[in-house]
């Protein structure tokens, strides 16, 4: 079911009135069955691989808390007998029987991503190895049906189970429940990638409907739909055109190309999150945020923690500190220490992780040589500016270079959103099939000018002057979405929206409604389906 | 309770302001014709009065003159065509006009792409300008409801307001070229323009582009819907393919495969089917420099043109006169003699 079509429109409404009629026992109830729904409207057999997923969580989950219960029990049962020793190879010996439940249950779920995902990459690669010998490649036309959300629920489960493992969250003992954590809707095309503790606490209490709640959650819903589909898609055309027939354009014509790209970015995947998280909060639902103006950082490590924050999240919390901690990395910190030194063996300890976090965003982006080229970009970024932190100290202060002015401040911003940039548009036209290095390449050396604006904002083959309308509306777009990122410094933009009196605010909600059905409805259909729905 | 009633105001307050101003937008040009295919009304009222329809897309819309066709056979005629048109709009208007207003004749004008095409990308432009041209509001709701399947009713909805907006700007300029005329009957006179290929890309032009020729299930089935219905009412049918520019002809390298599988849909239907383009004085008559406004469209002084040729070439199929002789067998033939050939060196094209 399309975010932006009238089916959806209608089925998030019924379901609203569903919510808050049905007595406040049943609300999560009412939330798995319109998230089953939601899974069938797509096809029966899409909706097997979240039960299937469920289920092994459930279980797997079950058995962990199940070992740890009993492991308590028994140490208690027999706390006067057994030795301290005695005790210590008990809960060894529990703690291996959990991490291989926690272990084959991972692995079961990521065997059903590494297949429905990965496969063919996986065969291709095989086949590059098998045509070194001169072997017969294997079929790799097979085409298979993603299951809707595979990256996203994938993520949550293995969260799930991680924090049964450690202590951090009780097994759920009612399977609808785990399923409805794992199924929910909103968050199952683009996320945000939530802890259990988090949202089980928000989907399994009881909600009061509040008309505060209702409002301000439709009118961020309304604002995500206007990034979305005035907004993002507007830009789409432009961004595929100059990124598909870059060598046909100017540089400066394939620099604008590469920043219509990432507010198109930005646009599409903040757009959505802002409808999910709109939605919900009209469910009384508080779901994780997952931007705080990204492009206002000041370096790329902040610009990560401030973009697809819950991804990070995750990933700090069940790849980077797992590998940080573990007895190998600890010990090879060590043994650098004498021979180069606390800071580089600190250093190393930090790195080798960070590598192993980078390859796995490129890789969950894309099965592609691309994105992991693209995550291996960012992490070499990152690094390299934490390895020579103290030699930025060190110049800024020769430079006498103040942290906090603003020159310097607006130099961080614009320096980080360049670096961005280029990460993002060389994966991006890599992805389409074209040389993501060359049109980087021909950004920055073709110098020739572009004499008239129809050469500076290409006209897209096949789009009517409709489309500069809708491009110029992007614009306004984006200028009001600069506005607002200034005023959320202080507090929501909602805050000062609802001074407005009502009947101003029904017209201005009126009007963006009718600039999104004329203009949005129509650049949607040019632009397709939610950039990171494809992740 | 005090939740309850700020909700109940605020969402009731919010639906009926956005109705009205859509309505607003949508409204007028429907209602005071100010675009040239908002004839609803002027059809309800003139209902009667008509003895042949002609039915077709945005060609057919340029290409037939009713005032010309009454001037020659004294029937009048009117021109249900439009742009974007689909079998689901030839065949809800063609049952209701002829319901109110009983014809012995429906001309249908089909194109090279109305068996191939696919409207998932036009569909909304479409049903737009099929809800219209309805009569009034009910029958616009009725039109959308029985014939645009749900999700794309927001598809078409955003249409019209498109429409709308664009027809209130050239209102306030004073701009009224595009307003409905009843005196027209249907018919979208358009202007001249020269529309002849440029010399130096006559030659890389020359069957450059292959048109897709495999019948789409649904087209043909929506076509039979509509000859099924005619033979019903005992209505003749003819079937016509109207005057493209040599331009546009020149360029397409298989028009005889298609024109082979629209021939054989019309047999299959028992439909005459007559290819003015293949009219062998077509490059006497049909010149791209002063009978088109575009390469697929006529203009005023092409309707008048087609619409003559189109009612002599009636007359002598009624009489039983066999006119085969006054065609080309094929394109291959045509464009032999086309004036282009005269600026391309035959060797280089292929």
């Amino acid at each position: 079911m399309s975010i932006t079509a009238l089916s959806f429109v209608v089925f998030i409404f019924a379901l609203l009135a569903i919510y808050y009629l049905l007595p406040k026992k049943f609300q999560w109830v009412v939330l798995l069955v319109a998230s089953i729904c939601f899974y069938i409207y797509g096809g029966f057999t899409t909706i097997i691989y979240v039960l299937i997923s469920a289920a092994c969580v459930f279980a797997a989950t079950h058995l962990l808390q199940n070992q740890a219960n009993k492991t308590k029990a028994f140490i208690k049962e027999h706390k006067a007998e057994l030795t301290r020793e005695e005790k210590k190879a008990v809960k060894q010996k529990s703690k291996q029987r959990r991490r291989l439940i926690l272990t084959l249950a991972i692995l079961f779920n990521l065997a059903f991503l590494g297949v429905f995902k990965y496969s063919h990459f996986f065969i291709d690669q095989f086949n590059a190895v098998l045509s070194i010998f001169h072997l017969a490649p294997v079929d790799n036309t097979f085409s298979l049906i993603v299951p809707l959300g595979i990256s996203y629920y994938t993520l949550m489960a293995i969260g799930y189970m991680a924090d049964v493992y450690w202590g951090k969250a009780q097994a759920q003992k009612n399977f609808l429940k785990v399923l409805l954590f794992i199924s929910f809707f909103p968050q199952i095309t683009q996320g945000p990638i939530s802890e259990y503790n988090q949202l089980s606490g928000e989907l399994f209490k009881e909600h009061q409907f509040t008309y505060d709640n209702f409002s301000r959650g439709f009118q961020r819903m309304l604002w995500g739909f206007f990034k979305k589909m005035v907004i993002a898609d507007a830009l789409a055309p432009y961004v595929t055109w100059i990124t598909t027939y870059y060598d046909k354009f100017t540089g400066i014509t394939c620099i604008v190309g590469a920043l219509f790209y990432m507010f198109q970015l930005y646009a599409d995947f903040s757009g959505y999150m802002d409808i999910m998280c709109g939605y919900c909060e009209m469910l009384d639902i508080r779901l994780a945020e997952n931007f705080n103006r990204p492009y206002f950082s000041k370096s790329l490590s902040e610009l990560w923690r401030r973009w697809h924050i819950t991804l990070g999240a995750w990933l700090r919390t069940y790849v980077y500190y797992p590998i940080a901690m573990s007895k190998w990395n600890q010990t090879l910190s060590q043994k650098c220490k004498k021979p180069l030194g606390e800071y580089a063996s600190g250093k190393i300890a930090a790195t080798i992780p960070l590598l192993f976090v980078w390859f796995v965003i490129g890789f969950w982006h894309d099965a592609s040589w691309a994105y992991i080229l693209w995550g291996f970009g960012n992490a070499f970024v990152i690094i390299l500016s934490e390895w020579l932190s103290p030699v930025y100290g060190r110049m800024k202060t020769a430079l006498k270079i103040r942290e906090n002015a603003l020159p310097y401040r607006a130099f961080q911003c614009i320096r980080t959103f360049g670096i961005f940039t280029f990460l993002e548009i060389v994966a991006a036209v890599q992805v389409l099939g074209g040389n993501g290095y060359q049109y980087v390449w021909r950004a920055f050396t073709n110098h020739t000018l572009p004499r008239t604006l129809e050469e500076l904002f290409p006209s897209v083959e096949g789009l009517g002057g409709q489309f500069l309308l809708m491009l110029l509306l992007a614009f306004f777009g984006l200028g009001l979405m600069f506005v607002f990122s200034l005023v959320q410094r202080k507090k929501p933009v909602r805050d000062y929206f609802n001074k407005i009196p009502l009947f101003l605010r029904i017209v201005i909600m009126v009007v963006t409604v009718l600039i999104i059905v004329s203009s949005g409805v129509q650049a949607s259909w040019g632009a397709g389906a939610f950039m990171y729905a494809n992740f | 309770m005090q939740t309850f009633k700020k909700t109940t105001i605020a969402v009731i307050s919010f639906v009926c302001l956005l109705a009205l101003l859509s309505a607003a937008i949508i409204e007028p040009m429907i209602q005071f014709g100010w675009v040239y295919y908002c004839d609803g009304e002027y059809r309800e009222k003139t209902a009667g009065e008509y003895e042949v329809l002609f039915m077709g897309d945005s060609d057919g819309m340029a290409a037939f003159n009713p005032a010309v066709y009454y001037d020659l056979t004294g029937k009048k005629a009117y021109n249900l065509s439009v742009e974007k048109n689909t079998g689901q709009y030839e065949y809800y208007m063609l049952k209701k006009e002829i319901e109110r207003n009983p014809v012995k004749q429906v001309i249908l004008q089909i194109g090279d792409e109305t068996f191939t095409r696919d409207y998932a990308a036009e569909h909304a432009d479409a049903d737009a300008v099929a809800v219209m041209r309805m009569s009034n509001f009910f029958e616009r709701w009725k039109y959308l409801v029985q014939n645009v399947s749900f999700d794309k009713w927001l598809d078409v909805y955003s249409r019209l307001l498109m429409r709308g907006i664009n027809t209130w700007q050239s209102v306030i300029k004073g701009d009224k070229s595009a307003f409905f005329d009843a005196s027209l009957l249907g018919w979208h006179r358009l202007e001249t323009a020269d529309c002849s290929i440029a010399q130096e890309r006559i030659v890389g032009d020359y069957n450059s582009v292959e048109l897709e020729t495999e019948p789409l299930p649904e087209r043909v089935q929506e076509f039979e819907k509509v000859i099924d219905y005619c033979k019903q009412q005992n209505v003749a049918v003819s079937v016509v393919f109207v005057p493209l520019s040599d331009a546009y002809l020149w360029k397409r390298s298989n028009m005889d495969a298609v024109i082979d599988k629209i021939k054989a849909v019309c047999d299959d239907n028992g439909v005459s089917f007559t290819d003015y383009n293949l009219y062998k004085d077509r490059y006497k008559l049909f010149t791209d420099k002063t009978t088109f406004k575009d390469t697929v469209h006529m203009s005023e002084n092409g309707a008048t043109v087609f619409t003559n040729l189109l009612v002599k070439i009636m007359q002598k199929q009624e009489k039983g006169e066999q006119v085969d002789k006054l065609f080309y067998s094929n394109y291959e033939q045509m464009k032999k003699d086309s004036p282009y050939m005269a600026y391309s060196n035959k060797d280089n094209l292929q």
